[in-house]
This record gives C-alpha cells, structure tokens and sequence, in this order.
C-alpha cells in the first residue's frame, strides 16, 4: 500500500528528462524509482493524503476505463480542480502506486518497435504531460489524470446513478477524449448537456463520429452567441439538425 | 479568447472597442480582485454609453454576461447580471494560474427588431433577428493571477527549491533560477547528491536547515530583493514564489514594491529569522564542543 505523494518538481524534471536514458524502465513490471532516485528523497505526501488500497483493472484495456474511471474519481473526489491540473502529482501515480496498470493498459513494451522520438512522445503523453501549454490534451492522455477528469466531467450528482453519463462519455475513446479536449466543455452544464442528449440517441451516434463536426459547428456558433446561455433544447436542436445533415 | 472578437466579423452591429459598428457609444469595464487562499473576489464595474442597448437591458432584452474562464484548471462560467457593479466569488481550489474575464452585453430574448440610430451608416436603416443569447457588445478581456502562496498539493508552503543545474557546463557551483512558481537553487552534480544524503530520511539532522539557510537561502534572497527593487512591480507577480515573499514581507512591515530603504543583507535575514546566527551555534557545537560565546 502506498500513500499519495507527488513528485517534486526536481525529480519530476529529471525524469522528463531522461526517458531515453531510462526506457528499459518503462518495459520493466516492478516499480524503479525508489532504485533511481536512492530511497524517498524524490517526492512529498500530499495534502489530505491517504493510503491506496485499491488497484485498477488491467484485463480488457479500453473496456475497462469504465469501472477504472469509477475507481480513481471515487477514491480521489476530495482533489480539487487545482490539485487535479498539476503534472507532479499524475506522475507520481502513473510511476508508482499504479505503475502495473499503466504497464498493461499504456505498454511500452508493445511499443518497442517504433521510432524512438514517438516511443518518447508516447511515454511523455501518457506517463507525464507531454503538451506543454495544451492542458486538456495533457489531462485527456495521461494514463491516470484522465480517468479522473472523465469522471470530473461526466459526474451527475442529481441522478441515482451518479455514472450514468459517464458511460455515454466512454462509449468510444475518441468521443471522451475529443470531447475532453473541447474548450467549451470546461463548462460542465454544456458538458452534461451534450452527454444526456447523446444518451437519448443510439449508441451508433456515437461511434459515427460525429462529435468532431458536432464540436466544430457548436465552436462556429460560438463565435457569435454565449454557449453557457443555451438551453439543453436548444442544444438538442443544434445537434438533431447537424446529424441530419451529415446522414 | 478575445483575440476571436477583435477580429471577427459579426453578422449585424456589435458594439466594441475594435470596430465602429456603433459610432460614438462605447462599452468598458473596470475590475478589481483580492484573495485568499480560500477564495477569489471578483468585482467589476461595467460602464456603456449606449442608449438603445441600456433601454433594451431596462426592458429585460438584454444583460451583462461576464465568462470568467482558467484554462489550467479546466474552469469555465458565465454570471449574468441586469446591474453595471457586480460581484463575483471563487473557491480558490477551483482556479489555478491564469485567470480570464470576458465581458458581453447579450439578448435574453429573440429580438426581431435590432436597429439603432448609433449604427455605422453603413448598416442604413435594415433590421436584424438576433436570438438568445446572442452578443450585442463585447470589450477588451482582462486577464490576471490570483495572488495564491500556497502550493495546492503541499503541506507546507515553501518557495524554494533545490535542483540539480542540467547544464551542460555550469560555470559556478551553485546558481538561482527565478523564472517558475518556484526559485531554483541549481546545484551541480556532486553537490546535489549531497545535499540528498544530507536531507534523505535516514540520515536528516535537523541542524542541517540552519546551515542550508545560511549557506544558500540569504543570499539567493539577497538576490531576489536586488532583482525586485530594478524590476516593474507588477513583473514577477504570475509567479507563486512572489507572493510567498509578499506575504512574509507584509508579516514584517514591509512593501515588496518599495524595499529601498533597507539594505538587502539585512531583510535576508529578518525574512528567515537570522539563520546566520543559528548556523553559528550548529558550527560551534559541532567543532568546538560547546558554547564559546561571551
């Protein structure tokens, strides 16, 4: 059992640094920062810290975000945004307490035979930040800090099943991530809006696609009206009108 | 953000500072903050000249919007108001970094009849259909730091860091990086792996703070406060570390925008409670046995 620390900004800079040096590392099962950094000098417990008792689901890869989403939001609900947005602690967490199952879900591994720049922008994205000033892309590809914001974004305390949105949001990989990456959604009313109305739809609307014209036309409209003043109905219309269109 | 309106092309008149749409009307705010670590007070005073538009938010047509939006911390809300001064209050752990106000005039309602005698001549006498929601005046954006000491993950605040110096070859044995949330005290190699021994849980002397203070944080303060006095007031005020400084200097009497009047050896010291003084004792103790002090 660990407790939750995060790394200081030294250690955290010196890893980043030195991903080739260390990428047999990052094929390796066991973790290996204690062994690198020489003992317990490389990070801090974290304000309101607590034991973690709990691992996440390794077996399905993608299927498994699901019930991994649940897990990691449940158990870390008390982070607030600001907590949430900084890189030493999701890098804490992708290297140590839950270093097997980034292994497994974002394998290196099976990575191996790629150009090496990718293989590095790879461990960056998904074990670091590794979009400089782009924070939502940092927030949507690091193998932990996303199950989190997935969870942030979707939570409906109004419903008994406060998840009920979530599992719209990870029908399909890219609707989460694209829609974790569009700057409007940082409004969670226009979040949720746009969620219960997919969950209205077939699950085909998802998987078509069709989120990326959908966003695209939702930030054209944007431009001229406040979207954080539009009401759920009015956001049906816009996107009923826009699927039929692209039919 | 704003950036998008000042050069967007709307489909009918906006008033704004970027076009002439409306000719001789004009749409402006004044803002202030304060915080804590707690919160973040947001007052703004909106002033508009227009006639029409003031009539249409009287009518209840039309009201002020003001998109508060953080974009590290994925924080994004609109307030609406039918008043000019408004006040707005933000749990701190909501933000962190970069905070932006953008300010509208936007309908509530369909307007069906949108025309004004302050319109560009061009515009000639033809009516528009604007729908909820949509932005009848924009102005510029304003964007700040809340003044927040407190790291969001740690315990105990510090602004100083020990780091090891990447570079390939640093000319100096230690050196001071200011330009983050926190000042880098950069070390080289070896003495960096010392400095680990030295505070890793095995074998952390409590003594050893004192000598560290002494040996690196004076005089990295020393050269803070000699970069703040040459520097705008306002220059370093994006960074964590400043506001750490601010609020021990305050604690103490002193401004950090006007530091003059006392040498900088000295604040050094008061800041950290004369470690010199306590590093003395550590040193004396451990090489002369005992108390030597008259």
């Amino acid at each position: 059992m660990s407790e939750v620390k995060y790394l200081k900004d030294d250690s955290l800079d010196n890893l980043k640094k030195s991903i080739y040096r260390n990428l047999e590392q990052y094929k390796k099962e066991n973790v290996w920062l204690d062994d690198y950094f020489d003992e317990d000098n490389y990070s801090l417990e974290l304000r309101d810290s607590f034991k973690i008792k709990f691992n996440l689901l390794t077996d399905n890869g993608y299927k498994d975000d699901f019930e991994n989403v649940k897990i990691i939001y449940d158990n870390f609900k008390m982070l607030t945004p600001a907590q949430a947005s900084d890189e030493r602690l999701w890098s804490y967490l992708t290297h140590v307490p839950f270093w097997y199952y980034m292994i497994k879900r974002w394998s290196v591994r099976e990575r191996e035979n790629k150009d090496e720049n990718k293989l590095k922008g790879f461990i960056k994205s998904r074990y670091f930040f590794g979009f400089g000033e782009n924070t939502d892309r940092n927030l949507s590809r690091n193998g932990i800090a996303r199950l989190w914001w997935y969870g942030h974004i979707s939570y409906d305390e109004s419903s008994l099943d406060r998840y009920h949105l979530t599992k719209v949001l990870l029908t399909q990989q890219d609707f989460g991530q694209h829609l974790l990456e569009s700057a409007f959604t940082r409004n969670p009313d226009i979040t949720k809006a746009i969620l219960s109305i997919f969950k209205e739809l077939d699950e085909e609307y998802v998987k078509r696609d069709y989120i990326r014209p959908i966003t695209e036309y939702l930030n054209i409209i944007g431009g001229v009206t406040i979207l954080d003043e539009m009401t759920k109905n009015k956001f049906r219309e816009i996107i009923y009108d826009k699927i039929a269109e692209l039919e | 953000m704003l950036l998008k309106y000042k050069n967007k092309n709307f489909p009918y008149p906006v008033l704004s500072p970027f076009t002439d749409d409306y000719v001789g009307d004009n749409f402006k705010i004044d803002f202030d903050f304060e915080n804590n670590n707690e919160h973040v007070n947001i007052e703004t005073n909106l002033k508009l000249s227009s006639e029409y538009i003031n009539e249409l938010i009287t009518r209840g047509k039309a009201k002020f919007a003001l998109r508060i939006e953080c974009s590290k911390s994925r924080y994004r809300r609109n307030y609406t108001f039918k008043s000019r001064k408004f006040t707005v209050n933000i749990d701190a752990g909501m933000i962190e970094g970069l905070v932006r106000l953008s300010p509208f005039i936007i309908c509530t309602s369909s307007i069906d009849d949108y025309n004004c005698d302050m319109f560009h001549e061009d515009y000639g006498d033809r009516l528009y259909a604007l729908n909820s929601g949509d932005i009848i005046a924009v102005t510029d954006e304003i964007k700040f730091y809340p003044n927040k000491d407190k790291d969001p993950l740690e315990k105990v605040t510090s602004m100083f860091k020990f780091c090891l110096n990447y570079s390939d070859n640093p000319s100096t044995a230690y050196d001071v990086d200011h330009g983050g949330n926190y000042v880098k005290i950069l070390m080289s190699e070896s003495s960096h792996k010392i400095l680990q021994t030295l505070t890793s849980s095995k074998t952390r002397n409590k003594n050893i703070q004192h000598i560290l203070s002494a040996k690196f944080i004076v005089p990295t303060l020393i050269y803070l406060i000699d970069l703040l006095e040459l520097s705008e007031a306002d220059e370093y005020e994006s960074y964590r570390w400043y506001h750490v400084l601010k609020r021990r200097l305050d604690e103490l009497g002193y401004d950090i925008n006007d530091l003059s009047s006392n040498t900088a050896v000295k604040l050094a010291q008061e800041i950290i409670n004369d470690p010199v003084t306590s590093s003395m004792s550590v040193l004396e103790e451990q090489f002369l046995g005992g108390d030597y002090s008259e």
